[in-house]
């Protein structure tokens, strides 16, 4: 996996913590850039009259991530949070994209990086447990990991754990979703491209098949840029639909 | 095959003989749930829309949500394949 390597622009160390401003971090103020300037453009453009293709750019994206994320799972609290998850979709939507544009070795997603990914999820799970407890105290684990609709048998034995588990394995499965999308859809067009990886050289840029084969991994490679858009629309989705799914469990209390 | 065999074999294929013999089993086995999974989702979900068409819009939200899900478990079992490829 050796594509990615880490230009330091410039190297900040402060107590002891690695803060220096490498290609990543240039990325991640790419995505974050963009998502300010969309949503504060499109605010603009809402606002006299709603005319014009930003307005109109905005108001669909914007009123797809109410109609199908927001209102379906919040409730009454919609309006609440839709600020929150129209901006964690935003953010992921911008930070995937930007690794389709084609600058060599420079440009990559920003949430094709564990890191950048497994920091969303956290922040996610500490914004749902924050809100579960502000609005029904700490008696709300309990609620959750005794749950009444299980039989009593089960209730004090079986159903902790699992409910337990159930609760760590959200954020988790939440970075490793996003960052693995992202990663191997990146990962398959640098294979088809240019043919290497891990230094094993694939195949078909080895000549070993005949000449009139040689445009398929370029034509794979096309295919997959647009597949990998669709994955980005997708992966954004999720991820804010999960954020409100959480979201949503947590303000109404569960079971 | 006793695993004497097994290990010499192992020795003079190379080092890290295992870990690439088991980031080829990871993707293999863990792409078959998701296959299935996929299959399942996309199928109920057309036999549905044709059941009653004006409730496609909400069978298409759920199709593509359940579509998610499911992918991200085979791709769980991609990261475990990078991550064995990755040993030099």
């Amino acid at each position: 996996m050796g594509e990615h390597h880490i230009i330091t622009h410039l190297p900040i160390h402060a107590l002891g913590i690695n803060l220096s401003i490498t290609n990543v971090v240039v990325m991640l103020m790419v995505a974050a850039g963009l998502t300010f300037l969309f949503l504060f453009g499109a605010a603009r453009a809402l606002r006299p009259t709603g005319e014009g293709r930003l307005a109109n750019l905005a108001e669909a994206l914007l009123g797809f991530v109410q109609e199908n994320v927001s209102d379906a799972f919040l409730g009454q609290h919609a309006s609440h949070w839709f600020p929150f998850v129209a901006t964690v979709f935003f953010f992921i939507l911008f930070g995937n994209l930007i690794g389709l544009v084609p600058i060599p070795s420079y440009f990559h997603a920003a949430t094709g990086n564990l890191n950048v990914t497994a920091t969303m999820a956290s922040v996610v799970f500490l914004i749902v447990q924050g809100v579960a407890i502000k609005s029904h105290g700490l008696k709300f684990y309990l609620s959750v990991l005794f749950p009444r609709s299980a039989p009593a048998i089960l209730r004090y034995t079986l159903m902790p754990p699992i409910e337990l588990i159930g609760i760590i394995a959200r954020p988790f499965s939440l970075a490793i979703r996003l960052f693995a999308n992202m990663m191997a859809g990146h990962q398959i067009i640098i294979v088809l491209l240019t043919g290497e990886l891990i230094g094993v050289t694939y195949l078909l840029h080895q000549g070993f098949f005949l000449k009139i084969l040689a445009p398929a991994p370029l034509i794979g490679a096309i295919v997959m840029d647009g597949f990998e858009i669709f994955v980005a629309f997708i992966q954004a989705f999720i991820f804010a639909l999960l954020t409100a799914l959480y979201l949503g469990e947590a303000l109404e209390g569960s079971h | 095959m006793d695993t004497n065999t097994v290990v010499q074999a192992a020795q003079v294929i190379g080092p890290h003989a295992f870990a690439w013999l088991g980031a080829g089993l990871a993707v293999g086995l863990g792409t078959l749930g998701s296959g299935v999974g996929i299959g399942i989702i996309f199928g109920k979900s057309i036999e549905s829309a044709a059941r009653q068409p004006e409730a496609t819009p909400l069978i298409n939200r759920m199709m593509y949500t359940g579509f998610a899900l499911v992918e991200a478990q085979a791709l769980y079992a991609l990261l475990i394949t990078f991550l064995l490829l990755a040993k030099k």
